[in-house]
């Protein structure tokens, strides 16, 4: 044990600084990992956090017009409910703002303290006083209105609600600005202006319900039970809704959880590679005293141990240098809209789960690494070490001299594969951030092949009167009308969509297959596919929900379709409806609908437009001044984007993602950097002897640049496409699994940019080694052995 | 040394000419090593000059300085005329082409090159063009007796083997001097009397030739053997012989 420290000893005080140096670079390059992968699942936890902070509801439903009390009787019974929250629904608008009036979605509180679903108060305080309300964050945007602000607040009844009768307005004060659970993931049309009445407010007013709300929180977390619970007790006729806030938050972060994943694993790979091909060449060096300690007695194990220490102490100070940095990043995560809630997360933070494996693993692996190679290579003892020598002499001493250098020596494979193992990393994490930014661009990916989107919540439309302004608008491509409905493929229950032709081919982008053109034909999303077991041509059972927003009519007739092909859904969503979007749920045309509903099939909420090239959406916009024609005058929302949720999570993440990337790409070129000054200083004495031989100072700094030229060039062939490829592979797991559009690119310019930035840096930084070559005193050199 | 057989006309003057050179080393205490301390040596076109002294005594810097691989802090040198002292670094790498060939103990090879590159390379440095400086290359492995050798790494040769390439590369540009420094350090005898006998055939066929050297069988084979002591030439010593015939330096 003495001779093996003693060894490691002196090792390590004769190269110091190269250690120092590979210590820093291991700690970044491990750094943006530990960072990466402790911030995945920071913002993981930080959103189950905030649900839990918030007792967010296990399962929920909406309810009709039943009295809130008479739902609370029939719902408490209930199996395994630990508490509820049982919201009013209103139909309202605030007046008396300089604003237009907003369509706002009112709730009244039955409790002053609800203990299931929870707001979060961003300013003021939660509404107690008969005259008080609580905006959130979309409502205050809207109307412009803040804490100690007042409005009037118009309620619209039964039976037409209409907003005409003097007697349903009544002055309210805004006591606070808060936030549900449930907004802090959401779709960009999920955002709904939401205004929460006070248990007072509610109760006095409480012959305006329009609907409700019922959120259970579960002990034992059985959700299909409580939904037949709902149903047995006639809450809602129909099928309940079965994804609670945590199953769609969930559902939401999962790709963003993916892809920085994605870059952890890139980050680790990365940097255990150039590590140890790093600590490899370090170790090597010092492999000249093997035969003289072996002389003196050493054993091969006690060598091997020699480098296992000598290895290990840059392993783990590189360890610690990327905990630190991993704990200093840590404010940057939670990513996402989850960081507003900074009451519950945010801040400093210590995984030690996540950071303590990370760092041990990491040590780990360079060591297991090193120790193999150490171990292999000390197995056969050669008294000539064999060199390959390639090809003729060029017609330039220096490159003919340089590229030989480099390429004849033992060494040089494991030295591209390293450089080219952390250039794939960086090229592979581009290649995925590129693809990545263009989610926010290109809304065919989405499902959104549509500029406008038109929006109202359950009021009647006249069809044929937006159909007849414009079907012959010359800027409307497409205009499609979309209704939502619940229903059951095999059983199954699912979220479904009525997609009817106003104007041109009514579909989103089809994925798969073919667009339905019977009414025997339906579309269903990539997920669902996978979640039913069925492949495009399958036949189906599906029948259809008639819910209260269907109104009344014929019992719904279940019909045999084919599943003709799967289409990306539009993540545009209705309020207090479970939605299909992106992969899930299925689409049918409004003579399928017919079939199994009766005439009319499912009202139309939502209708989208596709403008010709050039066309301005506002221009449309104008050619409904007072929106779509209904008979409710519930404004109507209009939109030119519909991100989904976990596009925006994505979206948000961008810049950490960038960070990292970047990070990682300067920890890989300045490792690469390392190892070309480590090659230079291999190197003295065959400096020494060029300029024996009449090399120039300039014919000696074209050697080194050639010599760094060579790893690079050989590295870059392996790993451009290497690292596309990787990136390609990562985008197309990432698009299936969120069920969007795979369609993966390469960002040409972006890879293009980055080879040649790194080829100037790498060259640029050789310049230094090249300077110290230059200025190598060749004398000495030259008469040592 | 000319493959081709033709005679070169001796330009006048001696090959080397040094004169008061200095040179100290400066160390971690501060207290400058002084190597050379106004060191005085000539040497005539077509001499073999050996110089021994103890080790320390300043030999393989006084190479060095003639080479132009260090620079001296005072005095001149002058070789095949040119003055060397006050050159800068690329004036003195265009001097080695065309006047140093260098010898070292440790043979300085490059591996990663063919036995054959290792000699054109230099000839490529000195103006030929890469064919020519090949076939150069292999007229002068042929003189040395490695031509089947030529496409192998030196890593391969032997002790000898590999100071005959050396040599063989210090040749490559015909240069006014050749400087071997202990050459035969590494080899065993019978490398040793090889190369001393190379030397010695070299010399007679016109090379000059300055070579540090502890081995007196080596030193004998010059045609005068110059003492070194504390960084100053201190005389020169005729080689003898002892009663066995075994070359001796006084």
């Amino acid at each position: 044990m003495n001779v093996v420290l003693l060894l490691v000893r002196t090792r390590l005080r004769s190269s110091l600084r190269a250690a120092l140096a590979l210590v820093a670079l291991i700690g970044l390059g491990g750094g943006v990992t530990l960072a990466v992968a402790a911030g995945a699942r920071r913002t993981a936890s930080a959103n189950d956090a905030i649900l839990r902070a918030a007792n967010a509801p296990d399962a929920a439903t909406s309810y009709g017009d039943q009295h809130p009390d008479e739902v609370l009787s029939l719902v408490k019974d209930v199996a395994g409910v630990d508490g509820l929250s049982i919201l009013v629904g209103f139909a309202g608008r605030l007046e008396g703002t300089d604003r237009p009036p907003a369509t706002l979605y009112f709730l009244g509180l039955r409790t002053d303290q609800p203990t299931v679903d929870r707001p979060f108060v961003l300013a003021g305080r939660l509404p107690t006083g008969p005259d008080e309300v609580l905006l959130n964050e979309g409502a205050a945007a809207r109307t412009g209105l803040g804490p100690g602000d007042t409005a009037t607040l118009a309620l619209a009844g039964p039976p037409d609600f209409s907003f005409l009768d003097a007697g349903t307005r009544v002055g309210v004060e805004i006591v606070g600005i808060g936030m549900l659970a449930d907004e802090v993931v959401e779709d960009e049309l999920g955002d709904r202006p939401l205004v929460l009445m006070s248990r007072a407010l509610t109760d006095a007013h409480l012959d305006r319900r329009a609907w409700g709300l019922v959120g259970l929180s579960l002990v034992g977390g059985d959700i299909d039970a409580a939904v037949a619970g709902f149903e047995r007790a006639g809450i809602f006729d129909g099928a309940a809704q079965r994804s609670g806030d945590r199953a769609r938050v969930q559902r939401a972060i999962r790709p963003l959880l993916g892809a920085l994943a994605g870059l952890a694993m890139l980050a680790g790979t990365a940097t255990a590679v150039v590590a140890t091909q790093a600590i490899g060449r370090m170790v090597r060096r010092r492999r000249v005293d093997d035969d003289a300690l072996a002389a003196l007695g050493c054993t091969r194990r006690q060598l091997v141990a020699a480098d296992l220490a000598s290895a290990s102490t840059v392993a783990v100070g590189g360890a610690v240098v990327a905990l630190v940095i991993a704990v200093s990043a840590s404010p940057l995560f939670p990513v996402g809209p989850v960081h507003r809630v900074s009451e519950v997360v945010g801040g400093i933070d210590v995984d030690a789960v996540a950071l303590g494996a990370g760092a041990a693993c990491l040590v780990a692996l360079v060591l297991t690494l090193v120790g193999a190679s150490s171990w292999r290579t000390r197995s056969v003892r050669t008294a000539v070490a064999a060199v390959r020598v390639p090809g003729p002499l060029g017609s330039s001493p220096s490159r003919s001299t340089g590229i030989r250098l480099t390429t004849g020596r033992r060494g040089f494979r494991t030295t591209v594969a390293g450089v080219s193992a952390g250039l794939a990393a960086v090229l592979a994490a581009l290649t995925f951030s590129g693809s990545l930014g263009r989610l926010s661009g290109d809304g065919d990916l989405v499902g959104m092949s549509w500029d406008v989107v038109a929006r109202e919540n359950f009021s009647t439309i006249d069809a044929a009167a937006v159909a007849s302004t414009v079907q012959d608008d010359p800027t409307v491509r497409r205009a499609t009308a979309i209704g939502y409905v619940s229903g059951a493929i095999n059983g199954t229950v699912l979220s479904g969509a009525q997609v009817s032709a106003v104007v041109g081919d009514p579909w989103p982008p089809i994925s798969q297959g073919r667009a339905p053109r019977t009414r025997r034909e339906i579309l269903v999303g990539k997920a669902a596919l996978g979640e039913l077991g069925l492949q495009i041509g399958s036949d189906v059972n599906l029948t259809l929900v008639r819910d209260f927003a269907l109104g009344p009519g014929p019992e719904p007739m279940p019909l045999t379709v084919t599943v003709v092909g799967s289409a990306v859904v539009p993540a545009v969503g209705q309020a207090g409806v479970d939605t299909p979007r992106l992969g899930e749920g299925f689409l049918l045309s409004t003579a399928t609908a017919e079939a199994i509903l009766g005439e009319g099939g499912v009202p139309s909420f939502i209708y989208l437009f596709d403008l010709a090239q050039g066309s301005d959406p506002a221009a449309l916009i104008a050619r409904f001044p007072d929106g779509l024609p209904d008979d409710s005058g519930v404004a109507t929302e209009w939109y030119t984007s519909a991100v989904p949720a976990e596009v925006g999570q994505a979206e948000d993440a961008r810049p950490v993602i960038w960070l990292g990337v970047g990070a990682l790409a300067v920890a890989v070129v300045a490792t690469i950097g390392h190892t070309l000054m480590g090659f230079v200083r291999q190197r003295r004495r065959d400096y020494a002897v060029l300029k024996a031989l009449g090399f120039t100072r300039g014919q000696i700094r074209s050697t080194v640049l050639w010599q760094s030229g060579a790893v690079l060039a050989v590295a870059l062939i392996a790993a451009v496409p290497v690292g596309v490829a990787a990136g390609r592979w990562l985008w197309i797991a990432f698009a299936q699994d969120l069920g969007i559009l795979v369609r993966p690119v390469v960002p040409v310019l972006l890879v293009g940019a980055a080879v040649l930035a790194t080829v100037l840096v790498v060259q640029g930084a050789a310049l230094l080694p090249a300077a110290l070559a230059r200025r190598t005193p060749p004398g000495q050199a030259l008469h040592a052995e | 040394m000319s493959t081709d057989g033709k005679t070169q006309a001796t330009p006048p003057g001696p090959a080397l000419a040094v004169a008061g050179v200095r040179k100290s080393y400066d160390t971690d205490r501060d207290i400058p090593v002084r190597a050379l301390r106004g060191l005085d040596l000539t040497v005539q076109y077509g001499e073999f000059v050996a110089v021994s002294g103890a080790s320390g005594c300043g030999k393989s810097t006084l190479l060095n300085v003639i080479a132009g691989l260090e620079i001296a802090d005072e005095g001149t040198v002058r070789v095949g005329g040119e003055d060397v002292t006050g050159r800068s670094e690329d004036a003195l790498a265009h001097f080695r082409r065309r006047h140093i060939g260098m010898v070292f103990q440790f043979y300085n090879l490059l591996d990663e090159l063919t036995v054959e590159q290792n000699v054109a390379l230099p000839a490529m440095l000195g103006g030929r063009k890469r064919k020519a400086a090949e076939a150069r290359a292999r007229d002068l492995l042929g003189l040395l007796g490695l031509a089947d050798r030529a496409g192998a790494s030196p890593s391969v040769l032997s002790g000898g083997q590999r100071q005959r390439l050396a040599i063989a590369r210090a040749l490559a540009n015909d240069p006014t001097l050749l400087l071997a420094d202990e050459p035969t350090g590494a080899l065993d005898s019978e490398g040793s009397s090889e190369i001393a006998e190379l030397f010695r055939r070299l010399n007679r066929d016109g090379q000059t030739i300055i070579l540090v050297t502890h081995d007196a069988h080596v030193a004998a084979g010059a045609t005068r053997v110059e003492r070194m002591a504390d960084g100053v030439i201190v005389g020169d010593l005729a080689p003898v012989t002892d009663a066995n015939g075994v070359a001796t330096a006084q």
